[in-house]
């Protein structure tokens, strides 16, 4: 089976992908879970929490550096499609949950108020829901 | 769209992967191509049939076969 031996794609970029993006996004979440928790308690100086807080969130920057390359290079053309689907239904999914919690909340009709943290964060785990989703049709 | 992707690999006596490596793509793509779950790009398809040695038309097969269109 040499004859037609083309590019030798990296057969676990799929894997590495999302096992790097569930990491990214758990040391998100639970950074600032630990971040609230230390404020609320003052258990440790502001300093420390600060770290702490920029320490959890670097894996996700990093991760979305290499997601760009990965997207572009790395990932065959059904890879390609899974991950923007997964975008896909991510934006598709907060966007009238966003415009429903904003008109239902100016109407009076729900008095309770999202915290940026949690707005902020839907979205990421929505395009891991996105991707799953995806992911189990074409399996 | 059908297939007989899966068959032509076999005659061969290729793996999935041994597949995947020759088109460039992830062993997951050629699975989810043989289970007909996923439709090719026209460059993928032409490199799948210049690998078979084949037309696209023997080798993919839509499922809804087309009619004659009415005049």
């Amino acid at each position: 089976m040499q004859e037609f031996k083309e590019t030798g794609r990296d057969q676990t970029i799929g894997k590495r992908l999302m096992t790097n993006f569930a990491v990214s996004e758990f040391c998100l979440i639970a950074g600032n879970l630990v971040v609230r928790f230390l404020n609320r308690e003052a258990m440790l100086p502001p300093w420390t929490i600060t770290i702490i807080a920029l320490a959890t969130a670097l894996p996700m920057l990093l991760f979305a550096i290499g997601f760009f390359r990965m997207l572009r290079v790395d990932l065959d053309e059904m890879l390609q499609r899974v991950v923007l689907e997964g975008l896909s239904f991510a934006m598709i999914v907060f966007v009238p949950l966003a415009g429903i919690y904003v008109n239902a909340r100016a109407a009076g009709l729900v008095s309770a108020r999202l915290d940026p943290p949690e707005i902020l964060l839907l979205p990421s785990i929505l395009v891991a829901i996105g991707v799953m989703i995806s992911w189990s049709r074409l399996k | 769209m059908k297939n007989c992707l899966a068959e032509l690999r076999e005659e061969k006596g290729w793996s999935q992967g041994d597949l995947a490596e020759a088109l460039g793509v992830s062993r997951q793509t050629v699975n989810a191509l043989e289970r007909g779950k996923y439709d090719p790009s026209l460059p993928l398809a032409f490199k799948i049939a210049r690998l078979f040695k084949r037309s696209i038309e023997e080798i993919f097969e839509p499922n809804d076969n087309p009619t004659k269109p009415s005049k």
